[in-house]
Formats: C-alpha cells, structure tokens, sequence
C-alpha cells in the first residue's frame, strides 16, 4: 500500500521535468548589418529573417535582443532589443565611430530560452559627408536652380537699367521724412522684434540706413526703440554711421536709439507710451512682428501719425493692411533696399528672384497636370517628376 | 579694414551654413553648435550694453527731472527686484507674502513669475481683442466691390468659427468658413510664402557677395 | 437718424472697447454649452493618440507664454490627459524662456491627476536656449542637449530614458505653440528627421499654419479656443475643466458683437454718404 504513495510523487516530478523543458527556437536567419546611411555616425542597420518560431504553438518568439562584440570571438554585450515580427533594427546605443563592430541576434522564446543566429560583420559605423535622402536632393536641385538665377541676373545687370514696378510703399518714405520735417515732430522707427539673423529685420537695417540719413540731413528727429539687444547694438551703429556719412556727426543723439526690453508686451506698453507722448509724425514698421503689429499699429492711428508697415509675417500683414497708410507686402520689403538704391546689382538680384518664381509657378502648374492625368486618366505623366516632387 | 574684416566673416558662415544643412557628419554640426554658441555669447554681451543704453536712459530722465521721471524709478526698482529674485539663495526666507529665495512653488521669483508678469502679460494680450474690435469697426467698410468681398468673408469667417453660427444658422457656415480657410486663404498665403522666400534667398546672396551692407553700419 | 449715424462715424473708441467689453463679460456669468463640431484637422491628432499602444512615447513640445494660457493651455491639458489616460509615455521640452515654467506645471497638474510616476512616465527635459540648435541636437540624441532634466537628474538615471535616443524612437511631436518656435520644428524636426507633426496653435497663428497642415508636413491642426475646445469634447472633458468649451460661448458673443459693430458701421457710412 505504501508504493503507490512513492510514485505519485515520482510520477508528478517527471511530468513537471517534461512539461517545463525548454525547447530552444529556431534562430533568426541571414542577418545583416550596414553602416546607417546619411547620418552623423554611430549607428549600423541591421536586418533579419525572422526566426519561424515566432508563431508556433508551445512557446513561441516573443522578442529578439540585439548584441554586440568589437570582434567575433570576444563577449557580446546586449545593446537593444526588438519586438517579435521585426525584422529590421537601426542600433544607436554603444556603438562609436571608426571602430569595427559584430552584431548578433538572440531569440528569445516565451520560456526564456533563447537561440543565436550567426555573427554579422565587421561593420565600422562613420558618418556621412552628404545626405543622398531625395528630400535633400530636391532642395539642392531648387537652390542651384534659383541661386544660378539669381547670380547670373546679379552680373547681367551692370550693362543695362532694369525696370521695377513703382511700390507705394516705398515712394511713401520719403513724403513720411518730409512730413516729419515740414511738421517738425520725430519719426519713429521700429525694426520689429525678430533677432539680427532674420531677413525682415536684415531689410529693415538697410531702410534705417537711408532713412537715418535723411533724417541727418534735415535734423529730423530720429527714434529707434529696441526690442533684441544685437539689433540695438547693429541699429546704434547704423544710425551713428549714416549721420557720419550725411556730414552731422554732432546731431546724432544716442539716447534715441536705445534699448527697451527683451519681451513681447512690454516692449509694446513701452513704444505706445512713446507714441502718445512723443506723437511722432511718422512711424516705420520693419521687419518681424507678431501679435504686437494692431496694437502698435492702431496706437499709431489714435496719435495720427503716418504709418508704414513691411513685414513677412503673413498673418501680420492683413492687421497692417487695416491699421497703416502704407504696407509692404512680403517680398516687397526685400525688394525695398534695391528700390530705393536703384544699383544695378540690388536690382538684378530681383529680376533673378521674379525668374525663380516663373520656375516655381511653372512647376506647380506641371505638378497639378501629372497628379490629375495620373488619378483621373492613369496617365503617368512626368513619373520622375512626381518622384522628385512628392515624398514617395 | 573695418568693413573687410566682418565681410570675410559673413561670407565664410554664410557659405558654411548653407552647406552644412546638407551635411550629416558630426564635424560640420560641431562647428555649427560652437557658432552658435558664439552667438549666444555675443547676445549676452549685447544684452549688457542694452541693459547700460537702458538704465543710462532713465536715469538721465531722473537727472534732468524730465516729464514722467517718477516712472523712471519705477522701472529701476523693478528691474534690479527681478533680477534680484533670480539670485536670491534657497535659504532666504522673506516671509509668507514675498516667499523663499528657492525655485518651487512660494518662491519670490515664482510669485513675481505668477502674480506679476502672468496678469500684466494676459492683460496685455487680451488688449488686442479690443484694438480688433476698434479696427474692424473703422476698416472694414464696403467702399468698393473688393472691399465688400473682404467685408463679407470675414463676417462668414467670424461667425462660420464660433459655435453660435452653426448653431443658429446651420452646418453651412462653418463648412463655408473652413472652406474659405483651407482654399483661397492657403492658396493666398502659399503665394505669399513663395515670394518671401525667395526674397531671404535673394538677400542673403546679396550679403553674401558684398552687396549688400547696411548691416555694416551707414550704407556703402 | 442722419445726425444719429454721423455720431457713430466719429465715435470714439473707447465705446466700441466698452461694448466690445461688455460682450466678453456677460456671457462669462452664463454657460449656455453651444455645441462644437470637431474638424478634421482636431480631430486627426486625437486618432492618432488612441491609435498608439500603452508604453508608447510621445514628444511634447509646450511653448507659450502667460498671455497666451487662455488658447493653449486648455489644449495641453486635454492632450496630456488624453495621454496619460492611454498609458502613453511622455518626453517634453520647453524651449520658450517665458513658457518654462507653465510647461512644468502644465506635466506636472495632469501627471498628478492622471497618477503618473515621473521617470517611469513622463520626464521634463527643459528649457535651453537657441531652440532651433536644441532640435535638430535631439534629432540626434537626446543627451545631446540634455544631459540632465529640468531637475537636475541624470536624464540616463531616468528609467523612461533607457532605450529612448532621439525623436525616431517617439512616435510623434505634438508641439503647443504660441511662438514662432513652431517654424523650428516644421523645418528642423520634421523637415530633417522626418517625425509625424501636430501643432496646437493660437487662432491668429492658425491661418499661417493650414499651408503646412495641407501640405502633410503636419498631420494635425489645432488652432485657437475653437480647436481647443473640440479636442476637449473628444477627450470628454466636462463641466468646468472643459475651459475652452466655457470660452467658445464667450467668443461666440464677442464675434456677434464686432459683426453688429461693423454693420453698424456699414450703415452709417452709406446713410452718411447719400447726405453728400
């Protein structure tokens, strides 16, 4: 009567051995590794076969461990991991560049028994001198394009005079100089609140620079609130160069060109303030604004100043277009400096930056032509275009 | 020399910034982050002599008792509390109405942060709501054909966008605003953005070549 | 009624600031809960987010400043609660000197009322400056930029941060902006590394960002209270947490109250003009 009571236990030891062996998956198979194309080092891609084992019945694949070695029969270390059904993997972690690297996959399965595939490599991560991702591709292609454009109008233009359509605008600052003269009140100019690398704020200094020296040759006064303190700086000079080189040197205050602080709302609380007080006869607008522009803008209205707006804010330009006598729009701002300079060069720079546009119209217009013919008639017209346009 | 000198500079970034766009490789990114940190270094200094023409000002307003000088020492007081704030050490208690010179919640500089700048920069903002109001009200009047175009669209839009229009008036009018956002309003901008960009380009050549040189101080 | 609508050409201003003021504060006293439709380009970011799995991570990129709380904020909270309650990790930035702090609170609040663990997840990297240098740096690694959290940790030391590198190991960037800040990323983090995009917006903002929204280099748009408050709707936020839904009524009746001003206006100008 006592055996059977000695077997159980047996019989229940035996069942448990069988039932929890670990039965090792397939490994993944042709694994492979390359240096990651078009990054700054540091990375290899791997690919793989999935192992078979992801989906069978006991156990199956649950994920893989991604490890690497600096040679092959040295201790692999892990360095990542991927999901089960992935069969592709970027490892980022560990890996430095210009020293060669092997790369091996581990299998785990659900019983925490693993399998290794075979060792890939040597792979020596480095980066890349040019990125060949067709989205840079096509930027290079347009640069070259426009720029070529561009320069080539720059050197044609120094044999004859090139026309520029009139810009109210611009024709308007020198009736906003005069009337602070004739009125004898200030003018106030405001380079916006973009930083000195910002094109906008790059036109506006070339306007303050012509600006300045009218305002030097018929003693207008000139204020220039700040709001970014490389702009006061480059604004200070410009203003101090300009009455240098109108001859009146001594009428340059440097009081009215100063600085008045790093931060949106104050600085309008400030230049309103400045408005109300001062009632310039004038006020110039140039260069970045955003939600400040209306305020400004109908503060200078309730002082009745003149006003003259140039900005490449988009949304800023309709509160501009309400609110100022005068508004450059977009580009017209860029072209201001060519315009009121009239050199042959500044403006050959323009009729190169009208051709660019021909081209960008032109490409548009194909592009609307190759998807319809494509979509509606199965046309594939301009397939390479289309490549190049899209991100396909 | 004064103007060759920062010219061989922008035309070496210049050239430099365009190309290292292009450029995965760590080295160019290198020298674009210790450019820029350079730039952060020549902001600091510029914010020093900002913060000098600043204060120099109001306190020649002081000097010279010009109209509204008591301002002027508002501003001062201001100016050197806040900055002040920011320096006190975490230990400094100034009681329960100023707070603690640390940086969590009850803080001076957090007060100032929550109970100062937060209202008046809100207060600031709001402003706007009523300057639209006011240049609604003098601009958009129906002179023309066009400008009744604009009038009508930016009534269908301000009432397409709140939710009373479709609630009284029906599905149409938002559908109708969204359109008019989506459509002629992007069509508009893209035109727009095409030839400002272009515009930057063209500059930046021009500064590149040397045409361009206001920024260097009184023209050519 | 001639003498009347010559009057009213000539008003001055600050009547149409009362009038305008008075439209904002009464409905302020009176919720009336107008139904709001959700647009396609809302609604698009709040897919997106149930579509993603548990244990999933998200880049969140808050950038705006006090005066801007009223449009933004309540689209922060109802994304980040709409995270949080999907088990979505979070890694967040603020790259606006002025937006830090209400960054901070914004993660902390929900994190808090969501019972979110920090480090496990969501971790505050914070603010450096130069934010378009501090992108394109996080394309690449993280650490780059951050090697600490807003804290002061270690950001290696954070359990979230193991195996999460740069912007290719989130599955998306959700910036709420108020500054120009949200070129940067258009340019630098989609345009370079080629993330899905989605950008919350101030309503003026909104018109400039459509452009971008149709062009696919984002894949949603919300701009303004209007989208804020349809994304509150999504997510099921009620009652007096649901803000910007507050706020459309609001807004509702300030928009009434310009349109009536500038008819008047309208009015005025043509009873005027006939007199000539």
């Amino acid at each position: 009567m006592r055996k059977p009571l000695i077997l159980f236990p047996l019989v229940f030891l035996f069942l448990f051995v069988f039932a929890s062996a670990q039965t090792p998956p397939t490994p993944v198979d042709s694994l492979q590794a390359v240096d990651t194309p078009d990054d700054a080092g540091g990375q290899v891609d791997l690919t793989w076969k999935p192992s078979p084992d992801e989906g069978r019945a006991v156990s199956p694949v649950i994920g893989y461990q991604i490890l690497a070695a600096p040679a092959a029969d040295s201790t692999f270390v892990p360095i990542g991991t991927a999901s089960a059904g992935a069969t592709s993997v970027t490892a980022k972690d560990r890996l430095e560049n210009g020293r060669p690297y092997y790369f091996k996959i581990r299998a785990y399965a659900m019983d925490s028994s693993y399998a290794e595939s075979e060792v890939a490599g040597p792979v020596v991560p480095k980066g890349s001198w040019w990125n060949t991702k067709p989205a840079y591709l096509r930027i290079v292609i347009w640069m070259v394009f426009v720029v070529g454009f561009i320069l080539y109008n720059i050197r044609k233009a120094g044999k004859k005079e090139l026309y520029i359509r009139p810009i109210a605008g611009i024709d308007a600052i020198d009736e906003g100089i005069g009337r602070a003269t004739e009125m004898g009140r200030p003018i106030l100019f405001i380079c916006g609140l973009g930083d000195a690398a910002q094109a906008a704020t790059l036109a506006a200094f070339s306007v303050l620079g012509r600006v300045a020296q009218k305002t030097a040759q018929y003693q207008t006064r000139l204020i220039v609130p700040c709001y970014e303190p490389i702009v006061f700086t480059i604004c200070q000079d410009i203003v101090k160069g300009a009455y240098l080189n109108a001859g009146r040197p001594e009428a340059y205050n440097e009081k009215d060109v100063f600085f008045v602080v790093y931060d949106q709302f104050p600085y309008v609380a400030a230049v309103n303030g400045i408005m109300l007080r001062e009632k310039p006869a004038t006020n110039f607008y140039l260069g970045q604004f955003y939600a400040e522009s209306l305020m400004l803008a109908e503060t200078g209205f309730e002082a009745g100043s003149i006003q003259i707006a140039g900005t490449d804010q988009l949304i800023q330009m309709s509160f501009f277009i309400v609110a100022c006598d005068f508004t450059l729009i977009g580009e017209e701002l860029f072209a201001a400096s060519a315009y009121l300079s009239k050199e042959p060069e500044q403006v050959g720079s323009i009729k190169g930056q009208d051709w660019g546009k021909v081209i960008f119209a032109g490409l548009s217009i194909l592009g609307v032509v190759s998807v319809l013919l494509d979509e509606n008639l199965r046309v594939h017209f301009f397939g390479f275009f289309r490549k190049l346009m899209l991100n396909e | 020399m004064r103007k060759e000198i920062p010219l061989v500079i922008m035309v070496a970034c210049g050239v430099f910034m365009a190309i290292q766009f292009f450029v995965p490789h760590e080295l160019p990114a290198l020298i674009y982050q210790n450019l820029n940190k350079t730039v952060q270094v020549v902001g600091a200094v510029a914010l020093v002599l900002g913060i000098v023409s600043l204060l120099s000002l109001h306190f020649a307003k002081i000097n010279r008792r010009q109209p509204g000088y008591g301002y002027s020492y508002i501003l001062i007081a201001f100016f050197f509390m806040m900055a002040a704030s920011g320096f006190l050490p975490a230990k400094v208690n100034l009681g329960s109405f100023l707070g603690t010179g640390d940086r969590v919640e009850g803080s001076f500089y957090l007060n100032l942060y929550n109970y100062v700048l937060t209202p008046v920069q809100a207060t600031m903002f709001a402003l706007l709501a009523f300057f639209i109001a006011s240049a609604a009200f003098r601009a958009f009047r129906a002179r023309s054909v066009i400008a009744t175009l604009l009038l009508l669209t930016a009534i269908i839009v301000m009432i397409g966008r709140v939710p009373i229009g479709p609630f009284v008036l029906g599905d149409w009018i938002s559908d109708l605003a969204d359109w008019i956002m989506a459509v002629p309003n992007a069509a508009a901008k893209r035109a727009v953005i095409v030839g400002v960009g272009l515009g930057i380009l063209s500059l930046s050549l021009k500064m590149v070549l040397g045409i361009e040189r206001a920024w260097l101080g009184g023209g050519r | 009624m001639k003498e009347f609508f010559q009057k009213l050409l000539k008003i001055d201003r600050r009547w149409i600031f009362l009038i305008t003021g008075v439209a904002i504060v009464i409905p302020f006293f009176f919720f009336i809960g107008l139904p709001i439709k959700a647009t396609r380009e809302v609604r698009a970011l709040y897919d997106a987010v149930e579509a993603l799995k548990p244990g999933d991570v998200v880049f969140y990129a808050p950038e705006y400043d006090p005066a801007t709380i009223p449009e933004v904020q309540p689209m922060a909270h109802a994304f980040l609660r709409q995270v949080f309650r999907k088990n979505v990790r979070v890694v967040a930035t603020g790259l606006f000197q002025l937006g830090v702090a209400l960054a901070e609170q914004d993660l902390t609040l929900m994190a808090k009322e969501m019972g979110k663990k920090y480090g496990e997840d969501y971790v505050f990297l914070g603010y450096k400056p130069y934010p378009e240098q501090v992108i394109l740096n996080m394309g690449e690694d993280f650490r780059k930029s951050f090697p600490t959290d807003y804290y002061g940790n270690d950001v290696n030391a954070l359990p979230m941060m193991r195996g999460l590198k740069n912007y290719s190991d989130t599955k998306m960037i959700v910036s709420m902006t108020a500054v120009s800040g949200a070129d940067y990323w258009i340019r630098s983090a989609h345009g370079r590394y080629n993330i899905p995009l989605a950008l919350g917006v101030t309503a003026v903002m909104a018109t400039d960002y459509y452009t971008y929204y149709q062009s696919g280099q984002l894949f949603a748009l919300m701009g303004g209270l209007k989208g804020a408050a349809e994304y509150e709707q999504m997510v099921g936020i009620k009652g007096k947490a649901a803000k910007a839904t507050l706020r459309m009524d609001i807004q509702s009746f300030a928009h009434l109250a310009i349109i009536i001003l500038v008819i008047l206006g309208n009015l005025a100008y043509f009873a005027t003009r006939e007199k000539k």
